[in-house]
C-alpha cells in the first residue's frame, strides 16, 4: 500500500476531493450535491456498508492511490475524510490506520485526543455530550516492544502529535491522559506546541509529575498504617495481597526488563481490534510500574527534570486525582507533583481509585466536570499571546 | 404470536420489512430517537424505529421481560449487547441485527457470539465494477474465486462472499472496520460456506446462508464452541403491537 501511496501523490485540492464524494453521495441518493451535509456521519444519510465501501473503491481509483478499505469507517464525514487525504499525503506511509480510534464523533466542538488507549476511555466520552468528538490513540506499533521504552518516549510523542495534527490540522487541540499516559499527553503537548500551535487543555487522570518523590520508609510505614485502619476486612485482604504481589514481581531494573515486559505475549496480524489495543499490556504494565516507583521516577520524572522549569507548560490544564487511591509510599499532593511546573493547573480530588474513577459509575463526575473546563476553554482565548 | 423455544445449540433468525411496520406502536428508548433524528431522510429514522421497536419486541420476548425496560450496551465499534444484568446467571442471550433497504434480519441464540447481514443485490454491481472492487480489497484467493465467474454468477458469488464476510466481522464484533481480508471465505455457490483462512480459526466459525427475499442475500456467524452442531431456523416478524 505504501508504495503507490509513495510513488504518485495525487494533485488534488481538499474542495476538488470534498466535491467529489458530494456528488457521487448526491447520486447515491439521487438528492442535489447541495443537500449533502460535508459533517454529517455518512451513516446517516442511510448508506450501508457496501456503499460506503464502493465508495472508497471509487474515490481510491479517481485519486489513483491506494486507500484503505476501512477508511470511512475512520474519517466518516466527507470533510474530515477530504482533510485527511490532503493531509495524509505526506503522513500517510507512517501512520499506522489503527492508531486513531473514533469514540464519539459528530459535533463541531475540537476534539479530545486521549493518549495510549481507546477502550479505557470509552465509558469517559459516553458521558460527554454528544458534540464533543473523543478519540483514542493507540500504540502504533506493538510488535517491536519499544513502545514503553523510555528513550524512546519522545518519538511517540511525536508520532502521536502527527497523528493529531492528520486528523485536525490547527489547534487548539486538547489532549488527555490516564495514569502514565498523561506524560505521554504533555509531551504531545509540547510537541504540538512546538510546531507553533495551540493546546487549549491538557489533562491528566491521576498521573504523577515531576514533583514526586517518595518518603522515607518510616513517613511510608506510618501511611500505610492509617490506610489500613480505614480499612474493613475485605480491602485489607485486598490490600495485602496486592502489596505482596508488588513484592514479588520482578521489578524492571533496566531498560531491557521494561521491553520485556511491554512484550505482549502472542501477537499476530490477525488479532481483533480488543485484542490488538493495549488495553492489558497497559494496564498491567501501570500495575507493575507504579508500585515500580523506581523505574517510574527515576527514568520518567528524570528525563522530565532535566528540562528547564521554564519548557514546561503554561497553558490550561486540569488534573483529576484519585481520592480512594492508598498512595502510601508517596507524599500526600493534590496536583500530583505538577504545581510547580504548571501554574494554570487546575486540581479536582475525585472518588475511586487510579483506575476506577474513570470507569462507570463514577466518570460520570469527572465527565462533568471536564465538560466545564472544556467548555471553558473554548469559550475564551487562552495564549494571551493570541489576544493581541 | 405463539413464541418458540431457543434450544442452546440453534440460532433464530427473524426476517421483517421494516417499512410495514409503524414505530410508535413499539417501545424505542430516548436515546434512541435520538440517534434515527441524525438520519437525514424519514425513510431512514423510521426503519431505525421500526428495527429497534421490533428488535425490543423480540429480545422483551426471549428473555421475558418488557420491551421498554430493555438497555443496551456498546462495545467500541458500536455493536450493541445486552447488559449482564438482564440475563438469566445461566445463560446469555445474544443478538444481532441487520437491514438493506426495507429488509432486516434479527438472530438470537444463547451463549455464543453471533452476527448477521443482509445485503440487496444492487444492479449497478456489474462484472466489471465487482472485479476491481475485489482485487482492490479482497484477498487474493478470494479474488481468484470471483474471477472464475461471469455476470450474473458474478454478482450473487459476491454478495454471498460479501454478506458472509460482514456477517463474521460482525459476530467477532469489530463489523466491517475490523478489516475486510481478515478473514478469507469461500463463496462459490458449490462450496459450504466457511472460514477458508486463517485455517485454525476455520473450525471456531460456523457460517450459514439465509433464506431471504428474491435479490437479496443473507448470511449467518456463529461462533462455534467445541464440535457443537449448530443449526438455524428462520421466521418471519408479522406486525404485531404490544397489546
Amino acid at each position: 500500500m505504501n508504495d503507490t501511496a509513495s510513488e504518485q501523490i495525487p494533485n488534488r485540492s481538499e474542495s476538488e476531493i470534498i466535491d467529489w464524494i458530494a456528488v457521487r453521495v448526491a447520486n447515491e441518493l439521487s438528492i442535489a450535491p447541495g443537500e449533502v451535509d460535508l459533517n454529517q456521519d455518512l451513516t446517516t444519510f442511510g448508506l450501508d456498508s457496501i456503499a460506503v465501501f464502493t465508495l472508497t473503491g471509487d474515490l481510491a481509483e479517481w485519486l489513483d492511490r491506494d486507500l484503505r478499505a476501512t477508511l470511512l469507517w475512520e474519517f466518516p464525514t466527507i470533510q474530515l475524510l477530504a482533510q485527511h487525504l490532503v493531509l495524509g499525503n505526506v503522513q500517510e506511509c507512517d501512520l499506522n490506520p489503527r492508531s486513531l480510534v473514533s469514540l464519539q464523533t459528530g459535533g463541531d466542538r475540537f476534539p479530545l485526543f486521549c493518549i495510549d488507549g481507546a477502550m479505557r476511555y470509552r465509558a469517559l466520552a459516553s458521558h460527554l455530550p454528544s458534540d464533543q468528538p473523543v478519540y483514542g490513540l493507540i500504540p502504533e506499533d506493538a510488535t517491536d516492544g519499544q513502545w514503553y521504552s523510555f528513550d524512546k518516549i519522545g518519538a511517540r510523542a511525536r508520532h502521536y502529535a502527527n497523528v493529531i495534527r492528520n486528523m485536525q490540522p490547527h489547534g487548539p487541540y486538547h489532549v488527555a491522559g490516564l495514569s502514565f499516559a498523561g506524560v505521554v499527553a504533555f509531551l504531545v503537548a509540547q510537541e504540538l506546541r512546538k510546531d507553533g500551535e495551540e493546546v487549549g487543555l491538557l489533562t491528566f487522570f491521576d498521573t504523577f509529575g515531576p514533583g514526586y518523590y517518595i518518603l522515607p520508609v518510616s513517613k511510608r510505614l506510618s501511611l500505610h498504617w492509617r490506610a489500613w485502619r480505614q480499612m474493613d476486612t475485605r480491602e485489607r485482604a485486598k490490600y495485602l495481597a496486592e502489596r505482596a504481589r508488588n513484592r514479588l514481581k520482578i521489578q524492571p531494573r533496566d531498560q531491557a526488563k521494561t521491553l520485556e515486559i511491554a512484550q505482549p505475549e502472542k501477537y499476530s496480524p490477525q488479532l481483533s481490534q480488543e485484542e490488538w489495543e493495549d488495553e492489558w499490556q497497559i494496564d498491567n504494565l501501570a500495575r507493575r510500574l507504579l508500585p515500580a516507583e523506581k523505574v517510574y521516577f527515576t527514568r520518567m520524572i528524570a528525563l522530565l527534570r532535566r528540562r528547564p522549569k521554564s519548557a514546561y507548560y503554561d497553558g490550561p490544564a486540569i488534573i483529576f486525582v484519585a481520592q480512594d487511591e492508598p498512595m502510601g509510599f508517596m507524599e500526600a499532593d493534590t496536583s500530583r507533583g505538577w504545581r510547580d511546573f504548571m501554574p494554570k493547573l487546575q486540581t479536582h480530588s475525585v472518588p475511586g481509585t487510579h483506575t476506577s474513577m474513570i470507569q462507570e459509575p463514577r466518570v460520570a463526575n469527572v465527565a462533568r466536570l471536564l465538560n466545564e473546563k472544556l467548555q471553558e476553554v473554548q469559550s475564551s482565548p487562552q495564549n494571551s499571546s493570541q489576544n493581541s | 404470536m405463539i413464541f418458540p423455544d431457543l434450544p442452546e445449540n440453534q440460532a433464530h433468525v427473524w426476517r421483517c420489512d421494516l417499512d410495514r411496520i409503524s414505530p410508535s406502536e413499539y417501545s424505542v428508548a430516548a436515546d434512541e430517537h435520538a440517534r434515527a433524528a441524525k438520519f437525514h431522510f424519514e425513510r431512514d429514522k423510521n426503519r431505525f424505529l421500526a428495527g429497534r421497536g421490533v428488535l425490543r419486541q423480540l429480545l422483551a420476548n426471549y428473555l421475558n421481560v418488557s420491551a421498554e425496560d430493555l438497555k443496551f450496551v456498546v462495545n467500541s465499534h458500536g455493536k450493541p449487547d445486552l447488559p449482564e444484568n438482564l440475563q438469566d446467571n445461566s445463560h446469555a442471550l445474544r443478538f444481532n441485527i441487520s437491514h438493506s433497504q426495507n429488509h432486516a434480519l434479527f438472530a438470537f441464540g444463547f451463549d455464543f457470539d453471533i452476527g448477521v447481514d443482509i445485503e440487496f443485490q444492487r444492479e449497478d454491481f456489474d462484472a466489471e465494477k465487482i472485479s476491481r472492487l475485489a482485487n482492490r480489497f479482497f484477498t487474493p484467493n478470494e479474488n481468484r474465486a470471483l474471477s472464475t465467474l461471469e455476470s450474473l454468477e458474478k454478482r450473487e458469488a459476491f454478495f454471498r462472499l460479501w454478506t458472509r464476510k460482514e456477517a463474521l466481522l460482525k459476530a467477532v464484533g469489530t463489523g466491517v472496520s475490523g478489516g475486510l481480508s481478515r478473514f478469507e471465505i469461500s463463496c462459490l455457490s458449490e462450496e459450504t460456506p466457511r472460514v477458508l483462512a486463517p485455517r485454525k480459526e476455520s473450525k471456531n466459525w460456523t457460517l450459514f446462508d439465509l433464506e431471504v427475499e428474491a435479490e437479496y442475500s443473507g448470511a449467518l456467524a456463529v461462533r462455534a464452541e467445541n464440535t457443537t452442531e449448530y443449526s438455524v431456523c428462520q421466521f418471519q416478524f408479522i406486525d404485531e403491537p404490544r397489546a
